[in-house]
Parts: structure tokens; C-alpha cells; sequence
């Protein structure tokens, strides 16, 4: 091999190793920029990852809040419901049980308790569970010997929850009710703590929230002030029973007494009529005897002697009149007395008195009105016994009203018990408050300067009011000293009304 | 002899009085001596032997299973006290039960393995349709009581169940079986025959910010995610309110955003509530996550979880091809009436709307649902699930 050969060997290698090299440079360098924009682009997607990551951060905080929100809102929400439920519920109890059990467990287990207790005291003191959910009796046994839940009831004025009760108290409160989480809210009355509701959980399967404190709060609350008005209600209660109690006692007593005044006056009237009866008799003779000596049938009389006579006359006259009123009155009481019933036209009636009396009226100058209304057509009455009623009444007004007075007939229009009232109004001397109440009793006279010129009895206007009484009416009175007098009776329009009324509803009225 | 179904509820506060109660209105729908089998759900309170002494009485159940529940759920609604019973009378449904306890001292895999053989014995039939399982216990380690039980039925044996709850205070569980009350137990429950049962469940979360990764795992506790302390997450998310974690997390709002594990082979996101927080930071969850696992921080809202309990009742009821169902029965995570408050009855409603507002309906709320995600179809995927509403609907 020539030297040329061998150079030219030599210089091919070269121009391969050098274009190997030149190569090698080229490709080295396209390399690190394909790694540079690899390294870029890497870069770039850990930052999206960063990105992405901070981005699910805020995610999960929004989320937490709006969980937390809505964890809490839910709560609210039950809660009102719950309580408003309740609230309406126990606040319409009127008993203590009432009140306990319209309150369910199911409330509290809505809120997320699963233990509750409700204990109050009784009006006898003694603590009493009024609802309880999850504990056994041998644990209640052992809550109410507690002397520091007593004393714990006794003191309490506001609630303890598992987030602010001091710790003696709260270790002490999770010992007796194995609950840690818990809200315990005094009963409160206004005598102070009457018991307590407590509601709680043994583990943190439900947090107690502020909301849940102020339901319990008010919960308790209101359980106290239903207690308060239940116990009212039955004091209220209780008293009103013993009331009607004495009442109904009282008037059994009154009944027993009315009867056995009844018997009374019943063997009255019969002692009054069998007297008068009597009496009247050998009256009779009298009054006969005198006659005879007057008439000078069996011979001539001195006057001093017939003088004497006349007096006896009409001292027995005025005898016979006052034993025929003790019989008419003893007649009509007993029941003894028949009634001639009958329709009778009111016109008549009175027109009818007013033509018997109207002489002496006028004699006196006194004048006699009759007012009445249009529609007054008959009353049921025995007429003869109703006329004495207005005989009676007008003769007293004549009596007690000085001349140029009035008396006025009148009568008002039907009632609607079947009714109409008359009344015989005078403008005499009027009668005295006092001797109004006494008016209607037997013999009695008003102390007046009249009666004590006129003779009288003391039985006319207890007649008339026993025979207004026989019509199922009744009589009043109402008068001025000085201005005059008004008597009111009222008689019945129709056999209805008479029958449809007795005496005793009559009395009662 | 047809399928008869009845529901009694009481919450009466005398337990055997409520018992009694539930029992008396069964018999009043059943007008049988005896009953085929009963599933008791109740709260914590009403777990006691008298109480199935009274229901052995009245309604001589030949076969019972049971649990209590945080909330009952009814056709009228959620609550949180009394006690619920389901009855069938069946020809054609024939049930085998089983239960194992002390779960404390026992390899979960083979207890899953064994609960499955034993209830195939009591069922004593080739026709086995679902393997039900309600435990206290089992959810440490669920995915291997999973597998243990499909060992024995099968890989591809539908499989649902529930982990007991109670008024969050997780120290008031217990199960039922026969006449006994049993804790830190598995019932098994192997339904034969003639019948069809569609399933559906959802949860209705969406992921939230960048994915990140667990990167150290104990058991059930998760110790650090992206290397740092677990509950640096929701620190990160919560701000503030994460003081409030530790104690009973269930019952604060960190119930509303549990952990998503991003589930590559079924492509969804299973859902970890988070039960506690160590004082080092770490996050105890029901069940573990794989070390490596993608998490993300979970969300949804009322709306959603609404329109995921519809779409849990449309799964069940298309799988039911038509046929008419006598019988709704639904798991639902307790932690998910959080987000649903008094809006719960919401989605019970929603539920029977969509499969029959005449169907008896019962259920109860868990701590952990068990089942595939989405429909009996993704059998092959069950796990156990928070947050999330099973329904299942029999015909």
C-alpha cells in the first residue's frame, strides 16, 4: 500500500469521525431542548395538579361551611318544628299527667337524643320521673336518691350543657346520667326549680349545639309554666267542685228546711182555718144577739146601751172580715182553695173594679186613670179572686192618697212567658224603704199616720199576693216617700202561659 | 308453597314488648306457626337474649341471623331505636346460616373459607344463588375473608354482606344467630333455589385535587401518604377543622370526604372512611390500603349521593330482567346520613320508587358494605366498601 493510499485511508476516517462528531454535537443539542421543553411541560402539569389541589381546598372548606350550615339550619328547623309542636301540645294540658303525656320521647329522638329525662316534683314533694327514654329503673332508683340531684334541682337557675358546665359539675352530671354530651335545663316555676329536663347522648353521636341548648331552655320553660297553670287550674278545679259540693249540701239543707217550713205553714193555715172556723160561729151569734137587742126586738133599749151595742156590731163585723181573710189566705196556701178559671176580657175586669170603687175615689177628690194598651185582649183568671187583687190595691192607694191626687190602672204589654203586668200606681204618701221588704208580710201595718186612724188588718196585701201567686203570677212593689206608690202584679194571658209556669219557677225568678 | 314476606318494627321501650310487638305483626301477615327464616335488625338496646327468647316463641324462626344497626332503615323512613324483623316463608328460597365468633384469635382467610363450607352444609343444595355475611371483626381484613370465601363457593359466587354498626360508639355491636347474641362474629348466609336477586351499589363520590400515594402501610393503619404523616391530608383540605379529627372521626365532618382508592382493574374509586387518628398522625381505616395505592381525597354532596341510590336501584332492578321484586333489602354506610341529614328518607324513597313503592323494604346502616361494585355482573370485584348504599332487591 502506497502512502498516498494509506492518506487517503487516514483522511476518510477522519472526514467520518469528524462528520460522527459533527453529528453527535447536532443531535446532543436537539436532545437538551426536546428535555428543556419536556422539563417545561412537566412544570407546567405539576402546577395544574398544584392548582387543581388549592382549588379542591377551597371546595372542601366551602363545603364544610356549607355542611356545618346546613348541619345547623337542619337542627333549627326541627327543633321549631319540634317545639312548636310541643309548645302547643302541653300548653292546652289542664292536668300535670296531661302535660307529660302529650310530650313524646319521638321529639327528642328527632333532635338526636337518645337518652331523656324528665323529673319534677310533686305537689308532695316527692321527685317523680315524668318521661324517660333508654334508662333502667335501677338506675333511675339510684338518680333519685341522689342528694346532689336534689340539691342540683334545688339550685339550678339556668341549664348546663356538655360545652359550658363547670368540671366538678359536669363529671358529676356524666356519672348519674352516663351521658357525656348532654344539655340538663331547670323546670322553672316562679317558686324556683320545680325539676328538671335533661337530654343527652352517650357518645358524640349527636353534638349538642346552641340551638339545642335553647330549645331544651325553652322547652323546660315551658313545661314549668304549664305545670304552674295546670296546678292552678286544678286548685281552681278542686275549689269549684267543693263549692258545688256545699252548695248542692246547702241546699238540700235549705230544701229540707223550705219543706219543713212548708209543713209549718201548712199546719198553720189548717190551725188558722179550724180556729176561724170556730170562731166564726159563735160570731155569728153574736153579731145575731146584737141585732136582735139593736132591732129592740125583745124590748126598748137605752141608747148608751144600743150605743154600746152598734159598737159590739161592728167590732164583730170587722172580726168576721179579718177571719175571712185568715181563711181565704190559709184556703189559698194550703191549696185548699178551688179556682174558678177562665178567659176573661181585661176591660171588663177592670172597668168593672173601677165602677166599685169609683164613689169612694171621687168622694175623697182624688182622680181615677185607666191606661190600657190596645192589644190587651183577655187574661186567664178566676175572676172573682183577681178582682180582690185590684179591690185590694185600689183601695189601699184610695186610702193613702190625699185629695186631688191620682191613681192610674194600668198594664203593660204581654210578656213573653204569656203574661201581662198591671200595676196600680198612686201619688200618696209613698212607703219607707225599710218597711218595703216587710210590706207583703202577715199583719203587718206601716207606721203612718193613716193606719193609725184607720183600722186595718195587715192581710189584704198578703191575700193579693198569695192570689196573684195562685195564678202563677207575682207581685212587687216599688215606691217614693212622698212621690207615691206603684204595685205590679202580673196575671196569664192563656191556660199555656198559666200552665207552662209554675209557682216555684215564679219564685226562683 | 309461595314466597310470603313480612316486616314487624316496633320501638316500644320495654324490649320484649317491642319484640312482641314486631313478632305479633308478622304473624298477622303470615298467619304461619312457624317461619322459614327472620333477619333481626336493631339498635344497640334491644341485643339481648330475652328478646330472642320472645321472638323464638312467637314465630319459632327455623333459621335467624341478625345485627345491630346505627339506624334501621323502613319504607317510612330512618331511625335510630327499635327493632326490625324480616320473615320469608319459602318453597322455593331455601337459606343455610352459619356464624363462627371469637375472630379475635382467627386467620381471617380461612374464616371466610369455613363461614362460606359451613352455611353450604346447613343449605345442603347444588343451586346456590348468594352468599350473604354480616360481622364485627372481619373488616381489618376483609379482602382475605373475600377470598377465603370464594375459595370455598367459587371465584366468581355473587357475594354481599354488611359489618354490624351501632349509635357510633363502636362498643355496642353484636350479631345474631338462632337464639344467640354473638360479638366479634360472622354469620354466614347461603340462599338457594328458585329465585332471582339483583344488586346494586354506588357511592356517588368524586376525587378531589392531585392523586397521591400511600407510602407506608401497618395492617389497617396508614402511616404516611406522599411520606408524610397520613393526616396531613385532611390537614391540608380541612384547615382547622382538622383539630376536630381525632376521638370519634366518624363523627365529624371528616365522614363527608373519605379516602378514594383508585381501583385500576374495575376503574373505580373504592371508598375508606377514615375511623381514627393516631397520635403520630396516622389514619386508621376499616380495612388496609396496599402500600403504592393512588389515593384521593373524596367528595359528594346530597343530590349526588341521591342520584347514586337511584342508580343503585336501577342496577338491582335491571339485573331482575323485568320480574316483579318482592323484597328490598339495603346496606347503607352510616356515615353517608352525614351528608344525607334530614334529607335521609329522601333516599329511601327514591330507592322503592324505583323498584316498587309497594315492595316491603328493609334494610339497615353499616359500618362497611360488602359487594361488587356496580352490578352482580363485576362479581369477580367485591370488596368491602364505605360510604356506599347496597340494594338488593329478591324475586
Amino acid at each position: 500500500m502506497d502512502s498516498n493510499t494509506l492518506l487517503l485511508i487516514l483522511g476518510s476516517i477522519l472526514f467520518v469521525v469528524i462528520c460522527a462528531l459533527v453529528y453527535f454535537i447536532y443531535s446532543v443539542a436537539t436532545k437538551e431542548d426536546s428535555l428543556k421543553a419536556l422539563t417545561e411541560e412537566n412544570k407546567k402539569i405539576v402546577r395544574s395538579f398544584n392548582d387543581l389541589d388549592e382549588q379542591a381546598r377551597l371546595i372542601v372548606r366551602t363545603d364544610l361551611e356549607l355542611t356545618k350550615a346546613r348541619e345547623e339550619m337542619d337542627k333549627r328547623l326541627n327543633s321549631l318544628n319540634a317545639l312548636q309542636r310541643t309548645s302547643r301540645q302541653i300548653s292546652q294540658a289542664l292536668s300535670e299527667a296531661e302535660i307529660f303525656q302529650r310530650l313524646s320521647t319521638g321529639l327528642f329522638e328527632d333532635l338526636g337524643f337518645s337518652r331523656v329525662l324528665i323529673v319534677t316534683r310533686a305537689e308532695d314533694h316527692q321527685l317523680k320521673i315524668r318521661l324517660n327514654l333508654s334508662y333502667k329503673q335501677q338506675r333511675l332508683d339510684i338518680l333519685l336518691k341522689d342528694i346532689d340531684l336534689d340539691d342540683l334541682i334545688k339550685s339550678q337557675t339556668h341549664f348546663y350543657s356538655s360545652n359550658n358546665t363547670p368540671t366538678k359539675i359536669r363529671e358529676k352530671i356524666i356519672q348519674l346520667f352516663e351521658a357525656e354530651y348532654y344539655v340538663l335545663a331547670p323546670v322553672l316555676t316562679q317558686n324556683g326549680s320545680l325539676g328538671f329536663v335533661f337530654v343527652g347522648n352517650r357518645y358524640n353521636a349527636s353534638m349538642v349545639t346552641q340551638g339545642d341548648e335553647e330549645l331544651i331552655s325553652i322547652l323546660a320553660g315551658q313545661i314549668g309554666q304549664s305545670i304552674e297553670n295546670a296546678r292552678l287550674f286544678e286548685r281552681v278545679f278542686r275549689s269549684s267542685q267543693e263549692l258545688e259540693l256545699k252548695v248542692s249540701e246547702r241546699t238540700k239543707q235549705l230544701a229540707a228546711a223550705l219543706e219543713q217550713v212548708n209543713q209549718i205553714s201548712k199546719k198553720k193555715s189548717e190551725f188558722i182555718s179550724a180556729v176561724s172556723h170556730e170562731l166564726r160561729t159563735p160570731l155569728t151569734s153574736i153579731k145575731g144577739y146584737a141585732a136582735i137587742l139593736i132591732a129592740g126586738k125583745i124590748g126598748e133599749l137605752p141608747v148608751a146601751v144600743k150605743e154600746r151595742l152598734a159598737k159590739i156590731n161592728t167590732h164583730s163585723d170587722n172580726l168576721v172580715g179579718l177571719i175571712n181573710n185568715l181563711l181565704d189566705i190559709a184556703r189559698i196556701e194550703s191549696g185548699r182553695q178551688e179556682m174558678k178559671f177562665g178567659l176573661y176580657k181585661v176591660k171588663t175586669v177592670v172597668e168593672n173594679v173601677a165602677d166599685l170603687l169609683t164613689p169612694q175615689v171621687t168622694a175623697k177628690g182624688v182622680k181615677l186613670q185607666i191606661n190600657l194598651p190596645e192589644n190587651i185582649d183577655e187574661v186567664y183568671i178566676d175572676m172573682s179572686q183577681a178582682e180582690r187583687v185590684f179591690i185590694n190595691l185600689l183601695s189601699n192607694a184610695t186610702k193613702f192618697t190625699p185629695a186631688q191626687g191620682t191613681i192610674t190602672i194600668a198594664a203593660a204589654p204581654i210578656l213573653e212567658n204569656g203574661f201581662i203586668t198591671f200595676s196600680v200606681a198612686d201619688t200618696g204618701i209613698g212607703i219607707p224603704e225599710d218597711d218595703l221588704k216587710k210590706l207583703f208580710s202577715e199583719f203587718f201595718r206601716v207606721d203612718n199616720e193613716i193606719n193609725q186612724n184607720v183600722k186595718g188588718t195587715g192581710l189584704g196585701l198578703v191575700l193579693a199576693k198569695n192570689i196573684t201567686q195562685a195564678h202563677h203570677g207575682k207581685m212587687w212593689v216599688e215606691s217614693k216617700v212622698g212621690v207615691g206608690t206603684t204595685f205590679f202584679f202580673t196575671l196569664p194571658v192563656s191556660a199555656e202561659a198559666f200552665g207552662s209556669t209554675t209557682i216555684e219557677k215564679i219564685n226562683a225568678s | 308453597m309461595p314466597t310470603s314476606v313480612a316486616i314487624g318494627f316496633s320501638q316500644q321501650l320495654d324490649v320484649q314488648k317491642a319484640a312482641l310487638q314486631a313478632c305479633l305483626q308478622i304473624k298477622n301477615q303470615l298467619f304461619r306457626l312457624d317461619t322459614d327464616f327472620m333477619m333481626v335488625f336493631s339498635s344497640p338496646e334491644y341485643a339481648t337474649k330475652e328478646v330472642l327468647e320472645v321472638i323464638g316463641k312467637t314465630l319459632r324462626p327455623k333459621r335467624l341471623v341478625g345485627s345491630t344497626t346505627g339506624r334501621i332503615l323502613l319504607a317510612q323512613g330512618a331511625t335510630n331505636r327499635g327493632i326490625a324483623l324480616l320473615a320469608i316463608n319459602s318453597d322455593e328460597i331455601l337459606f343455610g346460616i352459619s356464624a363462627i365468633d371469637g375472630l379475635d384469635n382467627l386467620d381471617i382467610h380461612n374464616l371466610g373459607f369455613d363461614l362460606a363450607r359451613l352455611s353450604s352444609y346447613d343449605l345442603n343444595l347444588t343451586h346456590r344463588e348468594i352468599f350473604f355475611a354480616l360481622s364485627q371483626g372481619i373488616e381489618k381484613s376483609c379482602s382475605s375473608f373475600i377470598r377465603g370465601a370464594k375459595e370455598s363457593l367459587g371465584s366468581a359466587f355473587p357475594m354481599v354482606g354488611a359489618i354490624s354498626s351501632d349509635d357510633l360508639a363502636y362498643k355496642n355491636l353484636a350479631q345474631f344467630y338462632q337464639d344467640q347474641i354473638l360479638h366479634q362474629s360472622a354469620i354466614g348466609m347461603l340462599m338457594g333455589g328458585s329465585f332471582h336477586l339483583g344488586i346494586g351499589l354506588t357511592h356517588g363520590f368524586k376525587p378531589l385535587g392531585k392523586p397521591r400515594t400511600v407510602t407506608k402501610v401497618e395492617d389497617y393503619i396508614i402511616r404516611t401518604i406522599d411520606h408524610k404523616p397520613a393526616v396531613d391530608l385532611y390537614k391540608h383540605f380541612m384547615g382547622d377543622d382538622a383539630k376536630n379529627l381525632k376521638g370519634n372521626v366518624m363523627n365529624t365532618h371528616a365522614a363527608l370526604y373519605p379516602l378514594g382508592v383508585y381501583i385500576e382493574e374495575s376503574r373505580h374509586y373504592l371508598l375508606r372512611n377514615i375511623i381514627d387518628i393516631l397520635e403520630d398522625g396516622s389514619i386508621v381505616c376499616p380495612e388496609g390500603i396496599p402500600e403504592g395505592s393512588e389515593v384521593h381525597l373524596m367528595i359528594s354532596n346530597n343530590e349526588a349521593c341521591i342520584l347514586s341510590a337511584i342508580e343503585a336501584a336501577r342496577l338491582a332492578k335491571a339485573s331482575l330482567a323485568e320480574r316483579p321484586p318482592k323484597l328490598i333489602l339495603v346496606f347503607e354506610s352510616l356515615a353517608r346520613h352525614k351528608i344525607l341529614g334530614n334529607t335521609a328518607y329522601n333516599e329511601i324513597q327514591v330507592i322503592r320508587d324505583t323498584l316498587g313503592a309497594s315492595v316491603p323494604f328493609i334494610g339497615m346502616c353499616t359500618y362497611g358494605e360488602i359487594g361488587p361494585f356496580g352490578n352482580i355482573k363485576s362479581v369477580k370485584h367485591t370488596y368491602l366498601h364505605n360510604e356506599s348504599v347496597l340494594v338488593m332487591a329478591l324475586a
